[in-house]
């Protein structure tokens, strides 16, 4: 099964949605599809889709997942992450007027060149290639920083009172 | 303590939501937009609505202006904390003349350019927390926590 999800932007991003929908058209894509749409305004005709789906939903379409794609915000792909699955994330666009900017796409070619592991896709035409990649998911480790961020949030804030 | 915590539903609010481990023991409410991610994610706890879209929208600013005049008085936090985005500053431009401490948490997705909301609010933040060492070059008065995930 194939995941894609993109988040809950409030521009929709159909160009993703419809790619995706073409591609299994095509029966380039054999996988079963599942889709959170968000609110995009393109609904897939080959593929399932939701509009939103719970953080409950959410977890278990990433476990169940071989190949997940998102956009670029980072909720949605450090998720997949967490996970130990290696994300293809897709940037939103301002020129294709799926965001208010271009930080999606700075900030996700940024982190791949950082070694982050995710796949970042910024053409649509090489999303095909990146998914037959991806069918060989590598397993990534990831350590989160969250106990440490919050004990030196506390010890910063007793400074203020 | 009590602690305000506002922001836009979706990534933003998945920032806030990620502090847990510090408003969990403490009292706190949330500010942010009544859509179905944030209502399913705080249905345990307190929550006002603001309005929204708020990307580049002078009349829901006016609007949360008024709102974060409301809130503020009748609630009287100590600190107000948020990741963004514009709804944060009404709330932080009243929460200084009501003399509230305030916390920004400028997000995770830049490395090395400020966000409007973070610009905005960064001359009235009493502690601005950056997740990237280069942004400490944006933001010189800034903290950097590393990443919050």
């Amino acid at each position: 099964m194939i995941f894609v999800t993109v988040g809950t932007h409030e521009q929709p991003f159909n160009r993703l949605i419809k790619k995706i929908d073409q591609l299994k058209g095509q029966n380039k894509i054999t996988d079963e599809v599942f889709i959170q749409i968000g609110y995009s305004t393109y609904l897939p005709k080959n593929c399932q889709y939701q509009k939103f789906v719970s953080p409950a939903k959410m977890q278990l379409l990433i476990k169940q997942a071989s190949v997940i794609i998102t956009h670029g915000g980072p909720s949605s792909f450090i998720e997949v992450i967490r996970q130990g699955k290696t994300p293809i994330v897709v940037p939103r666009q301002k020129k294709f007027n799926e965001h208010v900017n271009d930080h999606q796409l700075t900030f996700c070619t940024d982190l791949q060149k950082r070694g982050f592991p995710i796949k970042a896709v910024t053409n649509i035409e090489d999303l095909d290639e990146a998914i037959c990649a991806e069918k060989d998911n590598q397993l990534s480790k990831f350590h989160s920083n969250n106990q440490r961020f919050n004990q030196r949030l506390e010890t910063l804030l007793r400074q203020l009172f | 303590m009590k602690v305000c915590l506002v922001g836009s539903s979706g990534g933003h609010l998945t920032h806030l939501y990620m502090l847990k481990e510090f408003w969990q023991d403490k009292e706190h409410f949330w500010v942010t937009f009544p859509k179905k991610d944030a209502i399913n994610l705080l249905d345990k706890e307190k929550m006002y609505s603001c309005y929204f879209p708020t990307n580049r929208n002078l009349k829901n600013l006016i609007k949360n202006t008024f709102l974060a005049i409301k809130i503020l008085k009748k609630e009287k936090p100590d600190l107000i904390v948020s990741s963004g985005a514009a709804v944060a500053v009404p709330f932080f431009y009243i929460g200084k003349l009501l003399r509230i401490k305030t916390v920004y948490i400028e997000v995770f997705d830049r490395i090395n350019r400020a966000t409007l909301t973070g610009r905005l609010v960064y001359p009235v933040t009493d502690l601005f927390i950056v997740q990237w060492e280069e942004m400490k070059k944006v933001y010189p008065k800034a903290k950097n926590l590393g990443s919050i995930f």
